[in-house]
């Protein structure tokens, strides 16, 4: 398994980091540290851009981040027209690791405050597809 | 080392209508805008030795300018530099005549971005950093976050910052009605723009540019020579480039208020052109209005205006026409729409007409020393040129 079922629009072949995708079936949403120097990546990435070591392993991004910023999109881009209105975050998680992605639906987005705690999830989409997105921790 | 500063000289400039051209194709454009320079120059085709032309768009290699323009068997590099591309064109031809190999070059751009696959704006690019996250994010979502997070950083209400942002809209409007090569020519209201349907919130249709076809056209050479083609050529008194190299938006420690890499560009040209005070030395800017909050940041990331304060700035209209640092005189990427490699050079184009007293309704009192920016990209990965211009002594 790899990328081809990742997402509304599948843009990647990363081969190196394509257990992303199967433990998000499994139900975790995964980031990689870098062994050598500590650093750690979402997207995952197996070479440490900042070291340039090759040694990487898996953890398992838990607990709550806090939103930094967001904007609420109205016009999708070519494949996502008829996902808008949606909302793109931006959410630091403890020791450097920041993520970007979707916020629920289910946030109103009159709701959405920076500084808001927020837990990211895997979530399945329509035609057997697989994403992640924020939640209200 | 030495640097650009006064090495190199502008003896012509071209710049089409801008706009949705349905009626031409990209030849159609270099060849406008590249005759327009010729004429301006008083040159012959035949006396260009070397021709950097920037485009992301349109087909591929510098073979596509040879052919409209029948610039046989010269040199010609193609540049391509996303947003940057046509200020980096012009750098380029700018390092070859200072470099001594050619003493006549064109810098050329050009885009069909309106028939270009519906316009790159809402097209999605590969990704930039090989990411696993959808890219869902075209450049109005990456530059909306920052507008977000600025209004948050500096304690705005969103109504008192969209305020600012109309200002900068209306602003640019009111200073393209006098540009006839623009593609928006009408004044707008603070009401109007603020009351805009929103494209990616907090920035609506008015805090954005518009997407347009268009060409611009630079010919360059040494300032001896220039001395003998005309009185009033322009020198260049710097050029920079800077590429961000970290991990696009996921970078832990980036801010989202302020752009690294034009921070960078800026003190890099400043020093090259010999600038200390440049709110009291610059007289005339031009900068990346991609976006309204683009123009605020950039003011006070070219030093401009201090660190939180852009907006006093709009306020007091120091960037009007009127104001003591007018930016955006023919009306920026808001009025011209954004046609990535020509930008840079239709910029320089209105810099250029600026410092020679021949910028027609739009022209300014005082024009010694003018300035163009741009930035393209995502946070974190931007890449910004910042150029300086200055008249003979
Ligand atoms: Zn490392």
């Amino acid at each position: 398994m790899g990328f081809e079922s990742f997402g509304t629009v599948s843009f990647t072949a990363e081969a190196k980091v394509a257990d992303f995708v199967t433990y998000l079936e499994q139900g975790k949403v995964m980031a990689t540290q870098c062994k050598n120097c500590g650093a750690k990546y979402f997207p995952p990435q197996m070479d440490c851009p900042r070291c340039l070591s090759t040694d990487a392993e898996w953890f398992e991004v838990k607990g709550s981040g806090k939103l930094i910023t967001y904007t609420t999109v109205q016009y999708g881009p070519s494949g996502f027209e008829n996902d808008a209105p949606y909302t793109l975050v931006i959410v630091d998680f403890a020791d450097g690791l920041r993520i970007f992605g979707r916020l629920s639906r289910d946030i109103k987005e009159s709701d959405i405050k920076i500084g808001m705690d927020v837990k990211v999830v895997p979530v399945k989409l329509a035609d057997d597809r697989i994403s992640y997105e924020f939640q209200r921790a | 080392m030495e640097g650009i500063r006064d090495r190199v000289a502008i003896v012509g400039m071209g710049c089409t209508q801008f706009g949705e051209l349905w009626d031409k194709n990209h030849r159609d454009l270099l060849v406008d805008a590249a005759y327009e320079a010729f004429e301006d120059a008083g040159i012959e085709p035949k006396d260009i030795q070397m021709a950097w032309y920037g485009s992301r768009e349109s087909g591929f290699t510098g073979a596509q300018l040879a052919s409209a323009l029948k610039l046989e068997y010269i040199p010609i590099s193609r540049v391509e530099n996303f947003c940057a591309g046509g200020t980096d064109t012009f750098r380029n031809a700018c390092y070859g005549v200072a470099s001594g190999v050619c003493d006549i070059a064109l810098a050329i751009g050009a885009e069909k971005c309106k028939d270009h696959f519906g316009g790159f704006n809402m097209d999605i690019l590969e990704p930039f950093d090989r990411s696993m996250t959808e890219w869902d994010g075209p450049p109005v979502n990456q530059f909306a976050q920052l507008a977000t997070r600025y209004m948050y950083h500096y304690g705005w209400k969103y109504e008192d910052l969209k305020r600012i942002f109309a200002m900068i809209d209306v602003k640019n409007h009111h200073n393209g009605t006098m540009s006839p090569k623009a593609q928006f020519r009408r004044e707008i209201t603070v009401e109007q723009a603020m009351n805009a349907p929103i494209i990616s919130y907090p920035l609506g249709l008015f805090d954005a540019c518009g997407v347009s076809d268009g060409s611009a056209a630079a010919i360059v050479t040494t300032p001896e020579i220039a001395k003998s083609m005309r009185k009033d050529y322009i020198l260049v008194k710097a050029l920079a480039l800077t590429n961000g190299g970290g991990q696009a938006v996921l970078q832990p420690e980036y801010d989202f208020i302020h752009f690294p890499e034009a921070v960078a560009a800026a003190q890099h040209a400043y020093k090259e052109a010999g600038i200390t005070n440049p709110r009291q030395e610059i007289d005339c800017a031009e900068v990346h209005d991609c976006f309204a909050i683009t123009e605020l940041i950039t003011y006070e990331d070219l030093g401009f205006s201090p660190r939180g304060k852009a907006a006093e700035d709009v306020e007091a209209g120091s960037f009007t026409l009127e104001g003591d640092l007018p930016v955006n005189t023919d009306g920026g990427l808001k009025c011209f729409g954004h046609p990535l490699s020509a930008s840079g050079l239709r910029m320089i184009y209105e810099i250029y007409h600026q410092l020679q007293g021949k910028a027609g309704p739009r022209q300014l009192k005082k024009a010694d020393v003018g300035l163009v920016h741009n930035i393209g990209g995502i946070c974190g990965f931007f890449n910004c040129a910042v150029a300086i211009f200055g008249r003979p002594d």
